[in-house]
C-alpha cells in the first residue's frame, strides 16, 4: 500500500517530469535546429551581402583608381601620343599603388594599346567587348582573362572627348576567398559554370571538397541568390559573370559547423532532463515519504485504538492536511475514550439508580471472589428485593415506583464500604456485596439494613413505608462461582419473601431441590404421555354413621431415574411453569373416570390449584368430564388450599359460583394455615373445611391443638360447613375428634393413599369394617 | 564677318574668271531633321599665303566661347580667360597639341592652327570644359546657327568639295557641289549616325555604373 503509493508519486512526478522535460527538449530542439538553421541561413545572405559589399567595395577601389589614372594629365597625354613603353610603365606603376594585378589601356576601338600583361588573342577579343564605355565615366564587370577571373573596371580616358579606355583589375583569388571567409566565416568559393566546363577557380575550399561542389552544382544546378539546404551544407549561389563564361560565387556553411553548438545544447538538455528526472525521483520519494510515513504513523495510532488505546501520542505534528488529520485523531481518542467509558458506565450501571447492573455484577463479584481466594476472606451477597413493590407501582405510578427504587438504591449504597458492591439486578431486586463478612456479620448487617428502612420514605407529598425481604448468602460456606451464590441468595430471598422472615440465610440443599425443579420442568409434560403419573386414593371415612366413604385423589410421579417424586414438589413446578391446568385436567379426568363406577355414596375428591381458580373453561371441562364418566356432581368434592383460596379469593369468586352451581362440593383445604378470616370464609361458596394436618398429628397430647381443633370443628359447623381432619394416625384421635363432633377423618390409620385396586378392596373391607364397627 | 571679308580677299585671285560671286547657305539637320547647331560647313579649297585675322576662343562661366570654332589653316586663335579663375586649357588633337598652362586673362600666347583637322579644347583643371576649333583648308566657311544655316557668300562658280564638320559625327562629311555665277544656293545636308553630344554628361550615378556589368 505504502509502496504503491510512492511508486503512484514517484510515477506521475517523473512521468511529469519526463513528459515536460522531453516536451521543452523537444520543442528546443525543434526552435533552436529551426533558429540555428535561420540563423545560419541569415549569416549565409548576410554573408552575400557582405560579398557583394567586399566586391563593390574593391569595383569603388577599382573605379576610384582607374578614373584617378585616366584623370591624369600626363596619363591622358600618354594615351593620346599612344606611346605603348611609357603607358605599359604608367599602368605599371599605378597597378602596384592600389595592388591590382592587371592594368590595360585600348584605343577607342578596343585595340589594346598597353598592358601589364601580354595577353591571348581570345582574351583581347573580348575586352575589346568589354571596353565600350561611350560616355561613361567608367565601367565595373567580373570577368575571365586568360582563364583567371578578375574584377575589371575600365573608364574612358578623355582628352577632353574619349581618346582612350584604362581598365583595372583584381584577380579574384585566394586572397580575396580569404578575406571573405574571415568577415563572414563562410567557405566561399569561385566556380566557371560553363556546361561541361565547370571548374573551381578560386576558394576557402579545401582541395578534396572542390569537386564534390561542382558535381552538386552540376546535378542540382541551383537558383542564383537562393539559400539552397543539403544534407551537409547550405549553399548561396551568387552570380558574378556571365561573359565570356558563366562565373559565379559560392558561399557555403557546414551544417555540422553550423549544427555544432546545437549539439553542445543536445547534450546539455539530456543531462537536464537527467538531472530534474533525479530531482523529481528525490522530490517524489520525499513527498511520498512524507505522506507515507504519517499515513503509517496513524494507521499504527488507529491499530492501537482499534485494540482499545486511546492515549497513544499521535506523532505526526505537520502543520498541512495530515497535521490536522493527526489532531483529528487525538480529539477522536479523546472522544471514544471518553464515550467508550460513558457507554460502558452505561453498560455497566443502571440508569435508574446509578448502581452496578446485573452483567456488571458477575465480572464485579469474580474479581471479589478472586480476592477473597486470595486473602483467604469471606464475603457475603445480599439480594434485597423490594416487598410488594408491585403493588406500589400498580397503585401509584411507574414513576413513583422508580422514585421508590432510586431511593433504596441510595439507602443501599449509603450502607456499603469502598469494598462493598451494591446492584441492581431487575425491577425491584438489588444485590448487595459485603466485603469480609461472615453469617453472622451479614445478618447484622442486613438487620441495620432493615432499621434504615424503618423509616418512610418521602416523596413529596406521599409517604411510603417500604419493607425489604433479604436473602443472604456467604462465600465460600454457600458457594464459589457468582452464578451459584446469586442462585442461591435468590432461593434464599425466595424463601424470606414465602416465610415473611424479611432475613433468609441460604440453607444447604435449597439448591439442589431448586435445581431438581428446574430439571423437572422439562420433563412434565413427557412425564403425562409416558404414564409416569398415576392416582393415588386416600380413603376418607364420615363419621355420622351414614356409611358414607370418599377417597381424595392424590397425583404420583414416578419418575424412571429419580423414582417417586414429592407431589408438593412437582406440584409446585407445574404451578411455577404453567402447567398446572393441563395437570389439574389430567387430574380430574382420571379421577372422575376411576370414581364413576364406585358405589353412588363414595365420593371423589380432587385438589385444584390456586391459578386453577382463574381458569374461566374449568367448570365446562369439569362438566363434561362429569358427563362422559356418567357421574353425578354430588359425588365430586373439589379440595382448594386456603391460601390459594385468599390469595385470589376475588378473582376466583365467579369460578367458584360456577362450580358450585354444577352442584358438586367445594372444600377449604389446609385450613389453619392461611390467613382466611371469618367474612370471607362466609362469602365463599364452600361447604367444607379441611383440617390442616399439623393440628391433628400430636392431637391426643397437645391441648393448645384439641382447643384449636375443637374451635375449629364448632366455628365450621355454626358457619353450616362440614369439617373434615386430615392426619388422624391413631384411635385416640379418633375418639377425640368424633368427640368433637369432626364429620370426617382421613389419616393412616384408616389408610394411606393408595392405588386404584387397593382402594376398591378398601372400600370391600371397610363395607366389612363398618359392618364390624356397627 | 569673316567670310565676308574672306571673300573679298579671294576675289582677287578669282579675276581671271571674270564671273560673279554664288551664295550658299547650307542647312544642317539631325537624323530627325531638326535644325543642327555647331555644324561647321567649308567648301574646300587650295591654300593661299593671305592674312589670317586672329580668332579668339574665350573662356566663360567655365565654358569655352564659343563651343565651336571654325578657322582656316595657320590662324592663330587667342585664348582670353574672361573667368576670374584660371584655366589650363590643352589638347591632344593631332591637328594640333598644345597647352597653355594655367593662365589668367589675356595672357596667354595666341595659338597656331597650322594643320586642317578638329581640335578637341580641354581644360585640365576643369573637366566638364570642352570646345571645338575646326581647322578648315577653306575660303568659304560657316558654322551653323541655332537654326542649323551656315552661309557661305562671294564664292565663285564652280564646283567644290562642301566639308561638313560636326562634335558629334565621327568622320568629315564631304559632298560635291556645283555653284553657278550669282547662284544663291540653299543645300540641306542630312546628317545621319550622329553621336552623342559629347557634353552631354550620363546622369546615372557612380554605383550605377558600378553594378552596371
Amino acid at each position: 500500500m505504502r509502496r504503491s503509493y510512492l511508486a503512484k508519486v514517484l510515477l506521475s512526478l517523473l512521468g511529469l517530469v519526463v513528459l515536460v522535460e522531453l516536451a521543452s527538449y523537444a520543442t528546443t530542439r525543434l526552435v533552436v535546429r529551426d533558429s540555428v538553421a535561420d540563423n545560419a541561413r541569415r549569416e549565409l545572405l548576410r554573408g552575400g551581402e557582405v560579398f557583394a559589399q567586399l566586391m563593390q567595395a574593391r569595383a569603388e577601389q577599382l573605379s576610384l583608381s582607374v578614373q584617378v589614372l585616366t584623370d591624369d594629365f600626363g596619363f591622358k597625354e600618354a594615351v593620346a601620343l599612344a606611346d605603348e613603353g611609357t603607358l605599359r610603365s604608367a599602368l605599371e606603376n599605378h597597378a602596384a599603388r592600389i595592388e591590382a594585378d592587371i592594368a590595360l589601356v585600348t584605343n577607342l576601338d578596343g585595340e589594346l594599346v598597353a598592358s601589364t600583361h601580354a595577353l591571348a588573342p581570345e582574351s583581347r577579343e573580348h575586352l575589346a567587348r568589354r571596353t565600350d564605355v561611350s560616355g561613361r565615366a567608367s565601367a565595373h564587370s567580373s570577368l575571365m582573362i586568360d582563364g583567371r577571373p578578375y574584377q575589371f573596371v575600365v573608364s574612358a580616358v578623355r582628352a577632353p572627348e574619349p581618346i582612350g579606355v584604362a581598365g583595372l583589375g583584381f584577380e579574384i583569388d585566394n586572397q580575396l576567398t580569404r578575406d571573405l571567409k574571415r568577415l563572414t566565416g563562410l567557405d566561399i568559393s569561385f566556380v566557371s559554370l560553363d556546361a561541361g566546363d565547370e571548374r573551381y577557380l578560386s576558394g576557402t575550399l579545401a582541395e578534396e571538397a572542390r569537386e564534390p561542389l561542382l558535381q552538386k552544382l552540376r546535378e542540382q544546378q541551383p537558383a542564383p541568390e537562393q539559400v539552397v539546404t543539403s544534407d551537409d551544407t547550405m549553399t548561396l549561389l551568387l552570380p558574378v559573370a556571365q561573359e565570356p563564361t558563366s562565373m559565379a560565387a559560392v558561399l557555403q556553411v557546414p551544417l555540422e559547423q553550423v549544427m555544432a553548438p546545437f549539439d553542445r545544447l543536445n547534450g546539455q538538455l539530456l543531462w537536464v532532463v537527467f538531472g530534474f528526472s533525479l530531482l523529481a525521483a528525490a522530490l517524489a520519494f520525499l513527498l511520498a515519504r512524507s505522506v507515507t510515513r504519517p499515513v503509517r504513523a496513524l494507521a499504527d495510532v488507529a491499530r492501537r485504538m482499534a485494540s482499545g488505546y486511546y492515549d497513544t501520542q499521535v506523532p505526526v505534528t505537520s502543520r498541512d492536511e495530515l497535521g490536522e488529520l493527526a489532531q483529528g485523531f487525538t480529539k477522536m481518542q479523546t472522544a471514544i475514550s471518553e464515550r467508550e467509558q460513558q457507554i460502558l458506565y452505561q453498560a455497566q450501571h443502571d440508569r435508574l439508580t446509578g448502581l452496578v447492573n446485573r452483567s456488571q455484577l458477575f465480572p464485579e463479584m469474580e474479581s471479589v471472589i478472586e480476592r477473597a481466594k486470595w486473602t483467604e476472606s469471606r464475603f457475603a451477597l445480599l439480594v434485597i428485593d423490594v416487598d410488594n413493590f408491585t403493588r406500589v407501582n400498580d397503585a401509584l405510578s411507574p414513576e413513583i415506583g422508580d422514585q421508590v427504587l432510586a431511593e433504596v438504591a441510595r439507602r443501599l449504597a449509603a450502607e456499603t464500604d469502598t469494598d462493598d458492591i451494591a446492584a441492581r439486578l431487575g425491577s425491584d431486586e438489588f444485590a448487595l456485596v459485603l466485603w469480609e463478612a461472615d453469617t453472622e456479620r451479614a445478618v447484622s448487617a442486613a438487620e441495620t439494613l432493615l432499621a434504615r428502612f424503618a423509616d418512610d420514605i418521602h416523596l413529596e407529598d406521599l409517604n411510603l413505608g417500604v419493607d425489604l425481604n433479604i436473602g443472604l448468602v456467604v462465600y465460600p460456606d454457600h458457594g464459589a462461582e457468582p452464578e451459584t451464590l446469586l442462585r442461591r441468595a435468590n432461593l434464599a430471598l425466595g424463601q424470606a419473601r414465602l416465610s415473611q422472615q424479611r432475613i433468609t440465610v441460604y440453607q444447604a440443599g435449597w439448591d439442589e431441590r431448586h435445581l431438581r425443579r428446574l430439571a423437572l420442568f422439562g420433563e412434565f409434560r413427557q412425564a403425562l404421555e409416558e404414564d409416569q403419573i398415576s392416582l393415588n386414593y386416600q380413603p376418607k371415612l364420615w363419621l355420622d354413621g351414614s356409611g358414607h366413604r370418599g377417597a381424595e385423589a392424590l397425583v404420583r410421579w414416578h419418575h424412571p431415574e429419580l423414582g417417586s417424586i414429592n407431589p408438593e414438589e412437582f406440584v409446585a413446578v407445574a404451578e411455577s411453569t404453567g402447567q398446572i391446568g393441563l395437570l389439574t385436567r389430567w387430574v380430574l379426568k382420571a379421577a372422575i373416570k376411576d370414581a364413576a363406577p364406585w358405589p353412588d355414596d363414595t365420593s371423589l375428591a380432587v385438589n385444584l390449584s390456586a391459578l386453577d381458580l382463574l381458569d374461566d373453561d374449568l367448570p365446562d371441562y369439569i362438566d363434561q368430564c362429569l358427563r362422559e364418566a356418567g357421574m353425578s356432581a354430588g359425588r365430586l368434592c373439589l379440595e382448594i388450599t386456603e391460601s390459594a383460596i385468599m390469595r385470589e379469593a376475588d378473582k376466583s369468586l365467579n369460578n367458584l359460583e360456577r362450580l358450585r352451581e354444577l352442584g358438586l362440593s367445594l372444600s377449604i383445604d389446609d385450613f389453619g394455615t392461611g390467613y382466611s378470616s371469618l367474612s370471607q370464609l362466609k362469602k365463599l361458596p364452600v361447604s367444607e373445611l379441611k383440617i390442616d394436618k399439623s393440628f391433628i398429628l400430636n392431637l391426643d397430647r397437645s391441648e393448645d391443638d384439641q382447643l384449636i381443633v375443637r374451635s375449629t370443628i364448632e366455628l365450621g359447623h355454626t358457619l353450616g360447613l362440614q369439617i373434615t381432619a386430615e392426619g388422624v394416625e391413631s384411635q385416640a384421635i379418633e375418639a377425640l375428634l368424633e368427640a368433637y363432633g369432626c364429620d370426617r377423618v382421613q389419616g393412616f390409620y384408616y389408610s394411606r393413599p393408595v392405588p386404584l385396586a387397593e382402594f376398591l378392596e378398601w372400600l370391600n373391607d371397610n363395607h366389612r369394617m363398618k359392618a364390624h364397627a356397627r | 564677318m569673316f567670310p565676308i571679308k574672306a571673300g573679298l580677299c579671294a576675289l582677287g585671285l578669282l579675276l581671271p574668271a571674270l564671273s560673279l560671286a554664288a551664295e550658299l547657305t547650307v542647312e544642317v539637320r539631325g537624323p530627325e531633321g531638326q535644325a543642327l547647331e555647331h555644324a561647321v560647313a567649308a567648301l574646300l579649297s587650295e591654300a593661299d599665303d593671305s592674312d589670317r585675322p586672329e580668332a579668339v576662343m574665350d573662356q566663360r562661366d567655365r565654358q569655352f566661347a564659343p563651343y565651336v570654332l571654325a578657322v582656316r589653316t595657320n590662324t592663330l586663335v587667342r585664348f582670353p580667360n574672361s573667368d576670374d579663375i584660371r584655366h589650363h586649357v590643352y589638347s591632344f588633337s593631332p591637328a594640333k597639341r598644345f597647352e597653355l598652362r594655367l593662365y589668367h586673362g589675356s595672357t596667354a600666347e595666341p595659338v597656331l592652327f597650322d594643320q586642317a583637322g578638329k581640335v578637341s579644347l580641354g581644360c585640365n583643371i576643369h573637366d566638364a570644359m570642352l570646345g571645338y576649333i575646326y581647322v578648315v583648308d577653306s575660303q568659304w566657311y560657316d558654322v551653323s546657327d541655332s537654326d542649323g544655316r551656315a552661309v557661305l557668300a562671294d564664292i565663285p562658280a564652280g564646283d567644290y568639295d562642301l566639308q561638313i564638320q560636326h562634335p558629334r559625327l565621327a568622320e568629315p562629311l564631304v559632298q560635291r557641289i556645283s555653284l553657278a555665277a550669282d547662284d544663291t544656293l540653299n543645300e540641306t545636308i542630312e546628317l545621319e549616325a550622329l553621336g552623342p553630344d559629347p557634353r552631354a554628361r550620363e546622369p546615372e550615378s557612380d554605383l550605377q555604373r558600378l553594378f552596371d556589368r
